[in-house]
């Protein structure tokens, strides 16, 4: 049994190896699309403007409400149906976006709210614009009350790029697995060996997170 | 309030019937001010009278509804006047610039070293080069005895020691009108003395001040003006000492007596001495 396990491990290793790739990538694409769009939903959250504020109060309970996978085929199945058809890889970047985007407004959000309110009323009585104060003054403070949450988010956008596998055509680890484990009929092997391909990832994510977060604690 | 002389400088600010409110909550009703070039004013009162509400109406951290209020050469109304336009952005930095601010919580910017902390405004709003803006802050830190750390962290501060770089990081933007709220109340009572001297320092060399205190006796001590506020509004002001030794009110000498008494709770003659450290809350 032992035997053939290893066997089999070692014979689909450099696959896995090539997904552990693409995973990355998924990842690296879908992270930045989900930070970058959460910052815009914070700020619109914030916004002086009440329509700004409602448009982004209600775009993040739509998608917080929403199943990923839900957001997937809608993303790949449905545009295509109304004619606009994305590349599988660009519907998982699309969708884990906009899932995670207004997560990450979340934590964004509750970072800023969390810097005493003295601190935007010293930059201000030093004449710094609003947006100045956000940058020279809040975000450095918040950065300690949004590496926590938003790494933790991370890890989940990590796991949920599995989803993939569902809609084909993307080459990740899952997919490696999947196809290994309709091969050889031994599905726990080589779905135990997927988990393990996945879990120094999550452990390099936190890794460096909280070496960041060691930075960012030192100063504050 | 003195009456305007033919020689006497022009006022610096000029607050009249300014009303504030916080949702239903009125907080400033008609309160007038004037402060002339080279003026010390204390704002003396209870809490919750609304002094510190009526300085951050002064830099405009807070707009008022109704008044007008002149600050240097800018016009600013309540926002339910008639005319009413929004101040630019440019207007408020303008304003911003010229008018400091001293918390009474410090609010350092913790993330920020002391030097980093002196020289935000200047490089950020003044746009000075950082070279220069560091001697700047440098040479300030020096003054109040902090020149040796310019690289620590705020946390690593006493609360004197903080409110004396807030009060560098007002002064390097080299404003034209200082406003303290409150400076001393939140340090423990052997700390306010070297904040204190701080401030008369800067009263010698003819800064224009605008302080909100508890402390009667610096008052008395710095203070040209005293204007005394309860229940929103200001109930009298005049001299300082004229308003700390005979003020004119009945409200005045209730309170006057109450922060005394609270001051010096049995003997008598160390009062002055006393209310310089112990008269908070």
């Amino acid at each position: 049994m032992l035997h053939r396990t290893l066997d089999l491990w070692g014979r689909y290793f450099p696959g896995y190896l090539r997904g552990t790739v693409v995973t990355l990538e998924l990842t690296g694409a879908s992270l930045a699309a989900a930070l970058a769009l959460g910052l815009l939903i914070a700020l619109a959250r914030m916004a002086p403007s009440r329509v700004l504020r409602n448009a982004a109060a209600a775009y993040v309970e739509v998608f917080r409400a929403t199943p990923v996978i839900v957001i997937l085929f809608v993303a790949y199945f449905g545009l295509a149906q109304m004619g606009l058809t994305l590349p599988p890889f660009l519907s998982v970047v699309v969708s884990l976006g906009a899932f995670y985007g207004a997560l990450y407004c979340e934590v964004y959000r509750s970072g800023v709210e969390s810097v005493p309110n003295g601190q935007r009323e010293a930059a201000a009585a030093l004449g710094l614009p609003p947006h100045r104060s956000l940058w020279r003054v809040v975000l450095p403070q918040a950065m300690l009350a949004i590496l926590p949450p938003g790494t933790n988010t991370a890890a989940d956008l990590l796991k949920d790029t599995s989803l993939v596998v569902t809609i084909s055509g993307v080459a990740d680890i899952m997919y490696h697995a999947y196809g290994a484990a309709s091969a050889t009929f031994a599905p726990m092997t080589m779905f135990v060996l997927a988990a393990l391909f996945y879990f120094p990832i999550y452990l390099l994510l936190s890794v460096v997170a909280r070496r960041w977060e060691g930075r960012h604690a030192a100063r504050n | 309030m003195p009456p305007a002389t033919e020689d006497a400088p022009e006022p610096v600010i000029e607050a009249s019937r300014l009303c504030k409110r916080f949702g239903r909550n009125a907080v400033l009703e008609d309160v007038d001010l004037r402060v002339r070039l080279g003026e010390v004013v204390a704002i003396i009162g209870p809490s919750g009278a609304g002094k510190s509400t009526f300085l951050r109406c002064l830099n405009h951290l807070h707009a008022f509804e109704r008044g007008r209020l002149r600050v240097l050469e800018h016009e600013l109304r309540g926002t339910e006047e008639p005319g009413y336009a929004r101040p630019t952005s440019a207007t408020l930095t303008e304003i911003r610039t010229h008018v400091g601010m001293v918390f009474q919580t410090f609010n350092l910017f913790p993330h920020l070293t002391v030097l980093e902390n002196v020289t935000l405004g200047p490089t950020e709003v003044r746009r000075l080069p950082r070279a220069q803006a560091e001697d700047l802050a440098l040479q300030l830190l020096a003054r109040v005895g902090l020149r040796e750390k310019a690289r620590a962290y705020p946390r690593r501060l006493s609360g004197g020691q903080q409110q004396r770089v807030a009060i560098c990081r007002a002064l390097a933007m080299q404003p034209r009108v200082l406003l303290f709220d409150e400076p001393t109340s939140m340090l423990d009572p052997e700390l306010v003395g070297e904040v204190l001297a701080v401030i008369r320092e800067l009263a010698e060399e003819g800064m224009t001040m605008v302080l909100a205190t508890h402390e009667m006796s610096f008052a008395r001590d710095v203070a040209d003006t005293v204007v005394f506020m309860a229940d929103r509004r200001v109930v009298e002001s005049g001299p300082a000492v004229q308003v700390l030794t005979e003020p004119r009110e009945g409200r005045t000498r209730v309170f006057l007596r109450r922060v005394l008494e609270r001051a010096a709770p049995a003997v008598g003659e160390a009062a002055p001495a006393a209310a310089e450290g112990g008269t908070r809350g």
